[in-house]
């Protein structure tokens, strides 16, 4: 009798364990799940490189994808005239040249001798006229060219010549997308849906095997114009979606690089005997942005008050483990004509933020709250930061977190005070980052902050047709001055673009925009 | 004459209990730290003696953390506890004695309402009122009470039937007087042994909420939230999610012994 209720006792008090238990298996249950799959080992083969990927290849078209997942496999297929390097400066690639004529208005590019697609035909202009009046034709273009194109035309077999209606400078980083890729003229006589499921291009690699909810294995692209590259035969994109999982594949080498390393594990495979990490600057900045149609931050002392509460480097310290820049001005250094090495923020100095408070209408501080979408840890810690460093002046904020999708609508219907979000350049062109965050007519209203001041929208739409040099860098120094001093976001940080690789990789070349480069890959 | 021991389920149950209440309460004084105050410059250090329980990504001291989280969570988990168990107690009591009309608009209301799952119901509420602890209290309210007016039903209405409330009511003591008298003292141990077991539902549900963002918020600790914190760091930094983990797991165990022991202390009655 007695050992029964030993026993109850003990059931009862496990069953009870275990329901507290849910709690902590909650948090574990992302982090662990999922199975090992042992095959695709790319040990012992020399030549096959395999990628963890967290999301599978969905699409290759060129023009309607966006999304990172699609993206980077399209720019190993498909590429454009010209490009861009490691610190986001733009370079001739299937152009051996180009030339921009003084008016701004044409755009004239030399293609490289001998290119070929990958089934051994000749690349021609006509096929990078095709490509990009087929872009500008399609109706769900995802990063579609915005420079008003009055024509695009072949004068000769290697001359592709682009005229304007109207000079737009950041025409040339816009190029550089990897949407703007050459495909063969009439897609080669397939129909544009047979084509993008088995794709020609001029990149380094081929598609050999694709599975849209699974991997995605290329092959070398024996044409490719660039001579005894790539150097390994085979690229396999391997689905991982479990980010645990991935780094335990890297260390024992079933995959030799990781796309998407989390940074607050970071250590262990900067450490690690067999691992290391490739790094490049990004063209993201995480970023506070008030909305400045809100009765409290319509007011510049009360968003430059907070800029002075708050300790970016402190911020960028406890989310970021090394790996991140503490942002100083909205453009990333990975842009040109960004002043992050030289400008003087509003940052970190309470005596400060206090004047600035006692000269706004609320001396007294005041309630709000700051939105974020849930699930982020980098971003609630800053938010928790920004909530410390408020209540130091008085100012009392409360978090709100939300789901994502609830996070979207309402930010794009101005239905916040503060929020957390990341602001990203699609190609390097400082007009990319200012014209979304600084147009009050554009799309994103600033984005969605209603920030509004008609010398910067002058200045920007200025900069948008000015040749780049001295006159241009003038301008972009101004309007990233008066928007550091005005305060329509707080630029947090700009995190490194990070990829863990096998320690005897050597010759990947990580971009700005994420992606990477295999054609120099070696392994071993 | 029988003698009358305590279980020893209860009895290791309330030392435990003691034990982490006397801990919550005594930490955050004692401690040189303040459970919300950041320092970047001494983030995610393991446990040490400066930091026994380690620091979070903020640098904020994890032991003094856990006791201020403990607190909330624990007056928390009474605080939202009383309300449900005395409305579930009192419906429970009439619909068990009287049965007819009232028993049926609260077995109807019951289990109207019970066909909700509860975590649903949650993010309604927190929809409606935003998230924090006002969305835990209300959704408790609302669902909270059934578990007691059923077991308290029950037990009346057995005890309804027998001779002595009969005799009670011939000899002319009052409806009122008979079930806040007689009845309530005879069912009110069975409703504190649910009440016991359904804390541990309420507290793995605080701290379920706290996780996922819908309950208590920031800057007030909370253990929910804490294990979120360290979510990411899981397998390199197992200190900032288990310890809390830990916390809420102990609560859990104490609690469960205590139901039990009770459980066995009144069947030896």
């Amino acid at each position: 009798m007695k050992k029964t209720r030993t026993f109850s006792a003990l059931r009862t008090a496990l069953t009870a364990a275990t329901a507290a238990v849910l709690a902590i298996s909650l948090a574990a249950c992302s982090q662990t799940g999922g199975s090992t799959t042992a095959g695709t080992s790319a040990s012992g083969d020399q030549t096959t490189f395999t990628y963890a990927r967290s999301a599978a290849v969905t699409s290759l078209n060129l023009w309607t994808e966006i999304t990172s997942n699609n993206a980077f496999a399209i720019d190993k297929i498909f590429e454009p005239l010209v490009s861009f390097d490691k610190d986001g400066k733009i370079i001739d690639w299937l152009a051996k040249s180009h030339k921009i004529s003084d008016d701004g208005l044409t755009y004239t590019f030399t293609l490289r001798d001998g290119l070929k697609f990958s089934n051994g035909k000749n690349v021609t202009a006509e096929d990078a006229v095709f490509s990009i009046e087929q872009h500008q034709a399609e109706k769900d273009a995802a990063l579609p060219l915005t420079a008003d194109i009055a024509s695009v035309t072949a004068p000769d077999e290697k001359t592709v010549e682009i005229k304007l209606n109207s000079p737009y400078t950041p025409l040339l980083a816009e190029l550089a997308n990897f949407s703007n890729g050459i495909v063969p003229k009439d897609f080669g006589g397939k129909s544009e849906a047979d084509f993008f499921a088995n794709p020609v291009g001029t990149g380094p690699f081929v598609v050999s095997k694709w599975d849209k909810s699974g991997d995605l294995t290329f092959t070398k692209n024996e044409n490719y114009w660039q001579q005894g590259k790539p150097g390994i035969t085979k690229l396999v994109y391997k689905l991982v979606e479990d980010g645990t999982q991935a780094v335990n594949q890297l260390k024992t080498g079933q995959v030799d690089g990781i796309e998407d390393p989390a940074l607050e594990n970071l250590d262990e495979l900067e450490n690690g005997n067999d691992t290391k990490v490739e790094t490049a600057g990004s063209w993201v900045t995480h970023t506070f942005f008030f909305n400045t149609a809100d009765e409290h931050f319509s007011d510049v002392h009360v968003r430059r008050a907070l800029a002075y509460a708050l300790n970016r480097s402190d911020v960028t310290k406890a989310v970021s483990f090394g790996h991140a820049d503490t942002a100083k001005t909205v453009l990333p250094k990975a842009i040109e004509y960004s002043t992050q090495d030289s400008i003087e923020p509003v940052d970190n100095d309470l005596d400060k933020a206090k004047e600035e408070l006692a000269q706004s209408k609320y001396p007294d501080g005041f309630d709000a709250k700051i939105l974020l979408a849930s699930g982020n840890n980098a971003y609630s810690q800053a938010a928790q930061l920004l909530q410390s460093a408020a209540a130091k002046i008085g100012v009392k904020l409360e978090i709100e977190s939300v789901d994502i999708a609830t996070f979207r609508s309402r930010f794009k219907a101005f239905d916040y005070q503060i929020m957390i979000n990341s602001a990203q350049a699609d190609y390097p062109d400082a007009d990319s980052i200012i014209d979304f965050q600084a147009d009050p007519d554009g799309f994103s209203k600033s984005y969605w902050t209603s920030y509004s001041n008609p010398e910067v929208t002058e200045e920007l739409k200025k900069a948008q047709v000015t040749p780049d040099g001295d006159e241009r860098a003038a301008l972009y120094e101004k309007i990233q001055q008066t928007l550091a001093d005005e305060v329509p976001y707080i630029p947090l940080y700009s995190p490194q673009i990070v990829k863990a690789v096998r320690k005897n990789v050597t010759g990947l070349e990580v971009l700005p925009n994420n992606s990477v480069r295999f054609q120099d890959v070696k392994i071993g | 004459m029988k003698r009358l021991h305590l279980p020893r389920t209860l009895a290791a149950g309330v030392a435990l209990l003691a034990a982490i209440v006397l801990a919550v309460l005594i930490i955050p004084l004692l401690s040189p730290y303040d459970p919300t105050a950041e320092d970047i410059s001494s983030m995610l250090q393991p446990p040490s003696f400066v930091h026994p329980f380690g620091t979070d990504q903020l640098g904020r001291d994890l032991l003094v953390r856990v006791a201020a989280a403990g607190r909330v969570d624990l007056a928390l988990m009474v605080g939202v506890e009383l309300l449900p168990f005395i409305i579930g107690t009192a419906a429970g009591l009439i619909a068990g004695y009287y049965g007819g009309w009232p028993n049926r608009i609260i077995t109807l209301l019951s289990d109207a309402l019970i066909a909700f799952p509860f975590y649903l119901l949650v993010a309604v509420v927190a929809f409606v009122t935003g998230t924090g602890v006002t969305g835990i209290f209300l959704t408790f309210l609302i669902m909270g009470w059934i578990i007691f007016a059923r077991t308290v039903k029950g037990a009346t209405a057995s005890l309804a039937g027998e001779e002595w409330v009969e005799s009670a009511r011939v000899m002319g003591f009052s409806d009122t007087s008979i079930l806040l008298r007689q009845m309530l003292p005879n069912v009110f141990s069975q409703a504190v042994i649910v009440l016991v077991s359904d804390m541990v539902a309420l507290l793995v549900a605080i701290v379920t909420l706290g996780y996922l963002g819908l309950g208590v918020t920031p800057p007030t600790p909370d253990w929910g939230t804490m294990i979120a914190d360290g979510q990411s760091f899981l397998a390199t930094r197992w200190w900032v999610s288990t310890l809390p983990g830990t916390a809420v797991v102990l609560v859990g165990i104490a609690l469960a012994l205590i139901g039990d022991g009770l459980n066995d202390a009144r069947r030896q009655v």
